[in-house]
């Protein structure tokens, strides 16, 4: 038996494999991935922002604008030479937002510091922030510029404080500001307050090196193992209209069918593999082995119950942009997307991507395709005709017919 | 004509079962996105990041933190933080209710007095990072400076104070100190004024992500009609070819026939649209309060997507042989070019170079046209390339089509050895 259905699969799986579109097409999955690589080499941001500092013989402005430039993040900063040509950029939406920097700053925190307000720029503001739309991410940005200059005011506050105290007061004000800036810069916390890590313990250092334009690599693979399966599906239909599988003996048909599914599944899911071991997401060849074998057979166990229920073409072909719709946007592929869990559960693509984290989902992701699988074989077996008495006197007649055709 | 007419046949026949099948799903799909907008308390509050705060929040010190940051910190307006147990956190982060979760450690606020600094734990969630995770590490990284170069001005005054009076208690002047740091802190979004006169119309969020999807819904729903326009077996039309309808007639009549399939989704999509025209108002600015004229503009003017998007699926079809090959070839054209295309994250998030190309492929052309049309301002230029791309693409079609009607016939004469 088992041999038998080797031979089945194997034919099966051939069958694909001769069709050179076929394999040019899971050839595309490597290249999808190396393209994105490539694209992440060059210089992203999610946003870029414009600054101009107004020229001034106080060169702070333009220090801060330089610590902006320097950071190595998800938002890029830009400097301008005129207030005119930051406008233009925003303008023309070459920046999200520009940052207008006022001359003589060290003078302006210098009196912040102690309290005075009064002889702010712009309409009473320290910073002028020209924009078209001020969203969530912009705010963030601002953040960062405030993240940038706060160390220069944080030095600022710590002088002005100490000038203050009563007891101090007898001492030159030069020498108490040049003290404690000395002192600041001595007693310098470098340390980062956050480490990061994954839900399951593990370090998340990686995430410095993380792009987020090569980040959906896995989100976008597994939906590419989904479609195989789907097509694979889509295939089968085809094959059960042409009666490629009339032929065999209803006991064994649902499985025949099955491994009709895997074959084309299980193509897409080593080209996946391959992808992977390339994208520099590749955890280690053991563990992405498991995942991608519990992706191949959730998938082929939701394909098949979706093969049994949808039985026109037509309708199996409309379903499969919608299903995989749903499954770009439940799944955490591109954005992580509140709600909708009992969808979300559903979908084979959302427990393998979360499995690759967390050993709960591991374990989801098991009973899913033991679930999938089980409810395929105990469909196909209900919907075999040969359980129920009018069909299977008609197949019993049929059986006899072809027989005594071949006689 | 004989030979359009039978393949408008054809797409008439399939079509009520297309827009059966899409009417179920897109129905069910409206149905939890209209309950997802029900339930939730409003558009900005979905955009903030929200983090979980796992510590001991009955610690004054920190729970007085927690509260200010709350109530007065200038990060409220990104951030929302939500206290919970280690245990709530993680099925949270399961559930992907919360972008990530902050651990703090038992002693924290003693550590930061001491200048030891425990480290403050941030678990982002399940499955691989998005921009989410990437823009809540960039807001840790800035209250890490905040944090960090608080506590060295705190220090330098403790320092300068000792130095001066050894025997001082300073217990009062470093209370006075945070309270300080708290004054300019808190209240950090006041330092910014807000100017967007100047500014020309951009589109919003989600007017970008209707384009985005409506563009990708067209792209999709071409392989639904894959099973039309795949030719494995072309017996039939050498047999037209033989007797004139030649592959340049039988290549327009399947790129209007897929066009018409198109078409019909489309009218589809617009006849949806017009019974939710109010709601759709509401969720999407640039359609809030528009004339119903100005609807029935838009509608006309979208509708540009149809020849593009069908010359590009007819020719993919075109490419392959299997119905297999075809489906998976149509999707991945339509991830991948959708993806530089800027229908997943927006273009601007894109190197430049990929911003240059998509702006002269097809799918990059259109998405700017629909922008540009949501936003009603003129097409341009957008709609001559746009011509140029489907004339290419029904070429190339028309190429292919002559090559296989072709080269079998080669091969069969080949093999009767004439």
């Amino acid at each position: 038996m088992a041999k038998k259905l080797m031979t089945w699969y194997l034919l099966l799986s051939k069958r694909l494999l001769k069709k050179p579109s076929f394999l040019a097409v899971l050839l595309l999955a490597p290249l999808l991935t190396a393209g994105i690589i490539l694209l992440a080499e060059d210089d992203a941001h999610v946003l870029r922002i414009a600054v101009y500092a107004e020229p001034s013989s106080d060169t702070l402005g333009e220090r801060i604008a330089e610590g902006l430039v320097a950071i190595d993040g998800v938002v890029s900063y830009d400097i301008c030479s005129s207030e005119e040509e930051l406008r233009r950029a925003v303008r023309q939406t070459r920046a999200d937002a520009g940052y207008l920097i006022p001359s003589d700053l060290s003078e302006h925190l210098r009196k912040y510091a102690a309290g005075d307000t009064s002889g702010f720029p712009y309409d009473g503001h320290l910073i002028r922030v020209v924009t078209n739309d001020d969203n969530v991410q912009l705010q963030l940005a601002r953040e960062q510029f405030y993240s940038t200059m706060y160390p220069y005011l944080s030095e600022l506050i710590a002088e002005q404080f100490t000038l203050e105290q009563s007891g101090f007061s007898n001492l030159d004000e030069d020498t108490v500001r040049s003290a404690v800036k000395e002192l600041y810069e001595e007693m310098h916390v470098d340390d980062s307050v956050f480490q990061f890590a994954y839900v399951d313990g593990k370090t998340a250092e990686d995430l410095d090196d993380v792009s987020y334009l090569t980040a959906p690599i896995r989100g976008i693979l597994s939906l590419f193992v989904f479609l195989t399966g789907m097509a694979s599906a889509l295939y089968l239909l085809q094959d059960r209209q042409e009666g490629r599988f009339r032929w065999v003996r209803y006991g064994y048909r649902g499985i025949c069918e099955w491994l009709g599914i895997l074959s084309g599944t299980a193509a897409g899911g080593a080209a996946a593999y391959l992808s992977l071991f390339f994208s520099g997401a590749f955890i280690s060849w053991g563990e992405e082995l498991v995942l991608m074998l519990m992706l191949v057979f959730s998938v082929t166990g939701f394909c098949g119950i979706l093969s049994g229920v949808v039985r026109n073409m037509t309708a199996f072909g409309t379903c499969i942009p919608l299903i995989l719709l749903i499954s770009a946007a439940l799944t955490p592929v591109f954005i992580s997307f509140q709600g909708w869990m009992p969808v979300k559960y559903m979908l084979p693509t959302f427990c393998y991507l979360n499995s690759v984290n967390s050993i709960s989902y591991r374990w989801w992701c098991l009973l899913y395709l033991l679930a999938a699988n089980g409810l395929y074989f105990v469909t196909a077996r209900f919907m075999n005709p040969a359980l129920y008495p009018g069909r299977r006197a008609a197949a019993v007649l049929a059986a006899v017919g072809r027989r005594k055709d071949q006689q | 004509m004989k030979y359009l007419s039978i393949q408008i046949k054809r797409v008439w026949r399939v079509f009520p079962v297309i827009l059966l099948t899409t009417l179920i799903m897109a129905g069910a799909l409206g149905l939890f996105a209209y309950l997802q907008i029900v339930s939730d308390s409003g558009r900005e509050e979905d955009q903030k990041i929200t983090l979980a705060l796992v510590g001991d929040t009955e610690d004054a010190y920190l729970g007085l933190g927690i509260d200010l940051l709350r109530a007065m910190d200038s990060s409220r307006f990104t951030c929302t933080l939500i206290e919970m147990t280690e245990e709530e956190a993680e099925r949270a982060l399961e559930r992907q209710e919360i972008n990530g979760c902050l651990i703090i450690p038992d002693d924290f606020i003693e550590s930061v007095v001491y200048g030891e600094n425990k480290k403050v734990t941030f678990v982002t969630g399940t499955a691989q990072s998005d921009i989410g995770v990437l823009l809540s590490r960039e807001l840790a990284d800035c209250v890490s400076i905040l944090l960090t170069e608080t506590q060295s001005g705190i220090y330098a005054f403790q320092r300068f104070a000792r130095q001066q009076e050894p025997d001082r208690n300073l217990r009062q002047e470093i209370y006075d100190i945070n309270m300080r740091y708290f004054q300019y802190v808190l209240p950090r979004a006041e330092l910014y004024d807000i100017d967007t006169a100047d500014s020309t119309p951009v589109i919003s969020m989600q007017g970008y992500y209707v384009c985005a999807a409506l563009l990708l819904f067209s792209l999709f729903l071409g392989m639904a009609g894959g099973k039309l326009f795949i030719r494995g077996d072309l017996s039939l039309n050498r047999m037209l070819a033989v007797r004139g309808t030649g592959a340049a007639q039988q290549v327009l009549s399947e790129y209007v026939s897929c066009c018409f399939l198109l078409l019909l989704n489309y009218l589809a999509a617009a006849a949806i649209f017009a019974l939710f025209f109010r709601e759709a108002g509401r969720m999407i600015p640039e359609l809030e309060n528009i004339s119903m004229a100005r609807g029935v503009r838009l509608v006309s003017g979208l509708a540009l997507l149809i020849p593009v998007a069908g010359a590009l699926l007819y020719f993919l079809s075109q490419c392959v042989r299997s119905l297999i090959s075809g489906t998976i070839l149509a999707l991945l054209c339509a991830i991948g070019l959708g993806y530089i295309s800027g229908c997943f994250y927006p273009i601007s998030f894109f190197p430049e170079g990929i911003q240059r190309l998509a702006a002269i492929l097809p799918t990059g052309i259109l998405m700017e046209y629909m922008q540009r049309a949501l936003l009603g301002e003129p097409g341009g230029r957008l709609i001559l390339i746009s011509c140029v791309w489907t004339f290419l693409l029904v070429f190339f079609s028309y190429l292919i089509r002559r090559y296989r009607l072709v080269e079998r016939t080669d091969r069969q004469i080949k093999s009767y050895g004439m």
